[in-house]
């Protein structure tokens, strides 16, 4: 089999830097999400001739990624609980997280929600994935993501405290994009 | 359905002999390790308007902050040896 296009390659390689936040958000670990990314990048390798120009790259690339993350994760759970009988505080917040310090209490809070609400999030509203791709991407129904995502919203605003309905006063709001944001408007 | 579509969905599913769902019973010890997750099917309170595109707003710029987070040199590095490899072939 010779490699892939150059097209490919190229889409391949402009791939990486969002295959390592998505690994890095599901993770939380940076070394876990390099090794994540470097499987992912083999495995696709390997199987490039299955993989039809044109069609989604980017989604193909990241069901790769996120299946390994599930299997490795529940591996690593039996692996655990057979040590200790349950599950251990390195589930727990992990310290060592790339990233601008900025972002650290969100990103805390996106760690103690479960791993499919989480994953659900990033895919449609960071990665910017439609519903549709989102449920190709993590094999289950669109139903299915439109609940994690629901979810994952109701449980990071309890987290993050942010007021409920109502009480919702548009100055509080606004100040806090203003300081948050700004980074995000670059783009 | 579309011949790309057929071959996007075989692309998708290659990876199924590692990587199966998680059954009905590991899903439900994921929630148990979550013990103040609600179950799947109980309902989600509604949010509001303001406070879910505010933390939209939170989602993007946080993750955006990752994407440009610099790419080690050895993802170039490992597709540069899978070229050559390949090439010697």
């Amino acid at each position: 089999m010779s490699g892939p296009s150059p097209i490919v390659r190229e889409q391949l390689i402009r791939a990486i830097p969002n295959l390592r936040a998505f690994a890095m958000s599901l993770c939380g670990d940076t070394t876990r999400a390099d090794d994540l990314v470097q499987e992912t990048l083999l495995k696709a390798w390997s199987h490039l001739g299955s993989f039809q120009e044109g069609t989604n790259l980017k989604a193909w690339l990241f069901t790769i990624l996120r299946n390994l993350f599930f299997s490795e994760h529940r591996k690593r759970r039996r692996e655990v609980e057979d040590a200790d009988g349950h599950l251990s505080a390195r589930l727990a917040v992990h310290p060592e997280q790339n990233g601008h310090m900025d972002f650290e209490d969100f990103r805390i809070a996106l760690k103690q929600i479960p791993n499919d609400q989480r994953e659900a999030i990033i895919l449609v509203g960071a990665e910017g994935f439609s519903y549709e791709e989102a449920a190709t991407i993590s094999g289950c129904a669109v139903g299915t993501i439109k609940s994690r995502v629901n979810r994952a919203r109701s449980r990071l605003a309890e987290l993050l405290e942010l007021p409920r309905a109502g009480d919702f006063g548009p100055d509080r709001l606004s100040e806090t994009v203003v300081k948050r944001e700004p980074v995000a408007r670059q783009k | 359905m579309t011949d790309n579509d057929k071959k996007a969905k075989t692309g998708l599913g290659l990876t199924s002999d590692t990587t199966k769902q998680p059954n009905q019973s590991e899903t439900k010890k994921v929630q148990t390790q979550n013990n103040d997750a609600p179950a799947e099917s109980a309902p989600v309170p509604e949010i509001d308007q303001h406070i879910r595109s505010h933390l939209g707003r939170k989602i993007k710029a946080s993750y955006d902050d990752l994407v440009r987070q610099p790419v080690p040199d050895k993802f170039l590095h490992l597709l540069e040896e899978l070229d050559r490899k390949e090439n010697e072939e």
